[in-house]
């Protein structure tokens, strides 16, 4: 019987290492950039003539959420950008390594619940963002620190469980949103 | 059993060593890219080999032909070029992308048990193995008059059927002097032991002949 007890117990250790490795998702990595100040961009924004500058975001907290038109995972996430947008919330859609036309025809198609849509053609700023697939999503406060980040597709257990709390929280401490 | 343990061992820790310092594979097709000086070719190189393409997981940026790593590739020769150091290029990906960026994690609070346990773990198993050889070593040898009692109940065993049972122990008498003589530097307890299992074994096969 004590024989049995070494090689169960490196077993049981074993296990429990793979245990807590299958409920990892390696595609989830935490974001560095919580806690700190967004990185300030300029680029021309979706509309001609447009121009976006993250400076005249400053005083309102705001989602940004990159996307682009080739992104399926985007598709299934919109309908909920939608929601959030007609609840209020303001959303800039970072146009990510995408096509002008492709994108504004996507939006006419499934609905524009962007107040901004700066394009990121190179995807340049997504680099300063730390953006490594879309669609991802940051949580800006009104000092513009990045408060939250989803990578991939928003879905309404997040927004229940980490979004809205978070917001909550923040204007109780005096941020409107 | 002791003896063999030690070659797999040395078996083992080689193969490890080989597979760790073998090339990974091969490099993806990296962008023509020419710098004012040799040193900054060699950094940016060294870069693309210690940063990791975040969308192919388990790919350095020099491997992957993944859109982002281009970029990325793009962004340090950018940053070589313009003269960054390599402290602050990597300084600049981890601070976006987080260590998970690097190839090689820097010591932390999170990183030491994923630097040590390697050895930890090999420490742990060189002395696993000492203590189960030594366990065998200790397994009390038969006394003189366990082993005659042992031989009288064998013989008696296969006494019955003459001419096979003495097949048998010529058998196995040949074999005892091989074991014997391999058992010759392994000290008495071996030899013993040998002896023992060797006439068990004799025995059964007196007994199965018929």
């Amino acid at each position: 019987m004590n024989r049995f007890v070494i090689p169960l117990l490196a077993f049981a250790v074993v296990v429990a290492f793979l245990g807590v490795g299958l409920t990892l998702k390696p595609r989830e990595l935490p974001s560095p950039l919580i806690g700190q100040p967004a990185p300030a961009f300029a680029l021309p924004g979706l509309q001609p003539g447009a121009r976006f500058d993250s400076a005249q975001m400053q005083g309102r907290a705001y989602l940004l959420n990159v996307w682009a038109s080739w992104c399926a995972a985007c598709l299934d996430e919109h309908p909920l950008i939608n929601q959030l947008a007609q609840a209020g919330m303001r959303i800039v859609g970072l146009n990510y390594k995408d096509d002008a036309g492709d994108a504004t025809a996507w939006l006419q198609r499934f609905g524009n619940p962007y107040a901004h849509i700066p394009v990121d053609r190179d995807g340049r700023v997504g680099i300063e963002f730390g953006v490594y697939g879309v669609p991802e999503t940051y949580l800006i406060d009104a000092r513009g620190v990045i408060r939250f980040k989803h990578t991939g597709p928003l879905n309404a257990e997040v927004v229940r469980r980490e979004l809205l709390p978070l917001l909550g929280a923040m204007r109780r401490d005096g941020e409107s949103s | 059993m002791t003896r063999p343990a030690l070659p797999a061992l040395a078996i083992v820790l080689v193969t490890v060593t080989v597979m760790a310092t073998a090339p990974g594979p091969a490099a993806a097709q990296v962008e023509a890219v020419q710098f004012a000086t040799a040193q900054q070719e060699k950094l940016y190189r060294d870069l693309l080999r210690e940063l990791r393409c975040l969308v192919c997981a388990n790919q350095s940026l020099s491997d992957s032909n993944a859109d982002l790593a281009g970029d990325l590739r793009a962004r340090v020769y950018e940053m070589v070029a313009a003269g960054q150091s390599r402290a602050a290029i990597v300084d600049y990906m981890v601070a976006r992308y987080g260590d998970y960026v690097l190839y090689r994690p820097r010591l932390s609070a999170a990183t030491w048990f994923l630097w040590f346990a390697p050895f930890v773990l090999a420490a742990a198993g060189i002395v696993f193995v000492l203590l189960l050889s030594r366990g065998r070593h200790r397994a009390p040898p038969l006394t003189d008059a366990q082993t005659a009692q042992a031989r009288r109940l064998l013989d008696g065993g296969g006494g019955d059927h003459g001419g096979d049972g003495d097949h048998g122990g010529d058998h196995g008498d040949g074999d005892h002097g091989d074991l014997g003589g391999h058992g010759g530097d392994g000290g008495g307890g071996d030899g013993d032991r040998g002896d023992g299992d060797r006439d068990r074994g004799d025995g059964d096969h007196g007994d199965r002949a018929p």
